[in-house]
């Protein structure tokens, strides 16, 4: 199967922020506060910081293969069968990434916007949006970013304007209280989420994207951007909500939205970031189905990858109905084995592939 | 409501069926057919509350060292 689509840098630096952005936005406040407490901000800044270190490393990576793209690299390192197999795996970690994920936007929409709505039919239609545009194809989702990205910030920066007025610097007081500790922890686990599934993007690029230059310090501007609006929103929450009531809630960000009160003339905000988190996430689920795919019908030798599309959309669905019984399944299971299960496929995999093709002098072809 | 879904995709699933056998593409086809019944087998069952075995479970099981030994590191 070849891929002959292309992208523009300027295309795939915004998939960057809006992957980046993706779940954590409505997400991170919560879990660390839960690790780190009032030093919450501070974890999101150090989860940028590794964040940048290992977006190095993935940049490394694209250098060593630079016509390459995951499954040719996984081939032609690791041999055809082994590489193969690896390359499965890798499409298993998509599939099961893209079925959590659409799990988290279900269950958002239920608990807090449609609470009569089968859980089954939001996933059909959410799912639904997301075949058409893999269909479509990568082309005709980055357009869709482009078109969509502008709405995106003006929707976040909307809240967080209006926000500020709320803020009282005394949650966040007194700084470092619980040692560093809590907030490597927290910002490890929030590297795991936002960045390391980055890794998908490596079936896009760098074999998709057309004009190259000066890559990295293009893509760690777009991190940046990215991590800047995850450390503004957890700052945000928890300087207004407090640590106690961000950790318990499962979406603190909304929260926000829905306590602000500008003078009581701009009230339940709340579907703003609903809105804008709905973009994000649908951004972020189309990559990860989009690498499942793609993987799939490469590793398979398949015509064309859009003949399985639709029943892997369906395949999909189906995950999300059992990945996650529960809130507290969810979880725990994110706590306990997320960080393993990405480690695994978006530091050890890339870097076995990088040091077994430095050893044995591969360079990327095709 | 039910019936009529599932009638409604194993229809599709013909259909897509039927376009790949007249085109020829057998190992696309069989690829299309596999996925959709694992696809289809999971939300009956699920549909009918017959339990499926968890994938995550199975992820659980093979890194429970690890996040032990990191829990163990950060308690």
């Amino acid at each position: 199967m070849e891929l002959n689509e292309k992208i523009t840098l300027r295309q795939f630096n915004l998939l960057i922020i809006l992957f980046t952005i993706g779940t954590s936005i409505l997400l991170s406040p919560a879990s660390l506060a839960a690790y780190a407490g009032n030093d919450a901000w501070l974890s999101a800044i150090l989860s940028v910081v590794i964040g940048l270190v290992i977006l190095v490393f993935f940049w490394s990576v694209s250098r060593q293969f630079p016509t390459s793209n995951l499954v040719d690299i996984s081939e032609q390192v690791l041999g055809k069968w082994l590489g193969k197999l690896a390359a499965l795996l890798f499409a298993c970690f998509s599939l099961i990434s893209a079925a959590t994920v659409l799990w988290v936007i279900g269950n958002f929409l239920v608990t807090q916007i449609m609470p009569e709505t089968p859980m089954m039919f939001l996933h059909f239609l959410l799912m639904g949006s997301v075949v058409y545009g893999v269909l479509l194809g990568i082309e005709v989702i980055c357009r869709t970013v482009e078109i969509f990205f502008p709405y995106i910030v003006t929707l976040l920066l909307i809240i967080y304007i209006f926000s500020v007025p709320s803020i009282k610097i005394e949650h966040i007081q007194p700084m470092l209280d619980g040692g560093f500790k809590p907030i490597l922890e927290g910002a490890i686990f929030d590297t795991s989420v936002s960045l390391l599934p980055l890794i998908v993007l490596f079936m896009v690029f760098p074999k998709l994207v057309t004009n190259k230059k000066r890559v990295l310090p293009k893509v760690m501007v777009s991190y940046l951007i990215a991590g800047t609006f995850i450390i503004a929103i957890t700052f945000i929450t928890i300087t207004v909500l407090g640590v106690e009531i961000t950790a318990n809630q499962t979406y603190p960000t909304y929260v926000v939205a829905k306590s602000l009160n500008v003078e009581g003339l701009i009230q339940r905000a709340e579907v703003v970031i609903a809105v804008s988190w709905l973009l994000t996430i649908f951004f972020k689920l189309s990559l990860y189905f989009y690498a499942s795919v793609t993987v799939l019908a490469q590793v398979l030798n398949l015509n064309t990858y859009r003949t399985i599309t639709v029943p892997m959309g369906m395949l999909t669905v189906a995950l999300s109905l059992i990945v996650y019984p529960s809130t507290t399944y969810a979880n725990e299971w994110n706590e306990s084995t997320w960080l393993w299960f990405a480690l695994t496929f978006g530091i050890v995999y890339p870097l076995l592939l990088s040091l077994i093709g430095r050893v044995l002098g591969i360079k990327g072809k095709k | 409501m039910w019936a009529i879904s599932f009638t409604a995709l194993l229809i599709w699933a013909g259909l897509g069926i039927k376009k790949l056998h007249s085109t020829g593409l057998w190992k696309d086809l069989i690829v299309y057919a596999c996925v959709w019944a694992v696809a289809m087998t999971i939300i009956t069952l699920y549909r009918f509350h017959i339990p499926v075995p968890n994938p995550l479970d199975g992820i659980s099981y093979i890194y429970q060292p690890l996040s032990k030994l990191y829990q163990q590191l950060f308690s």
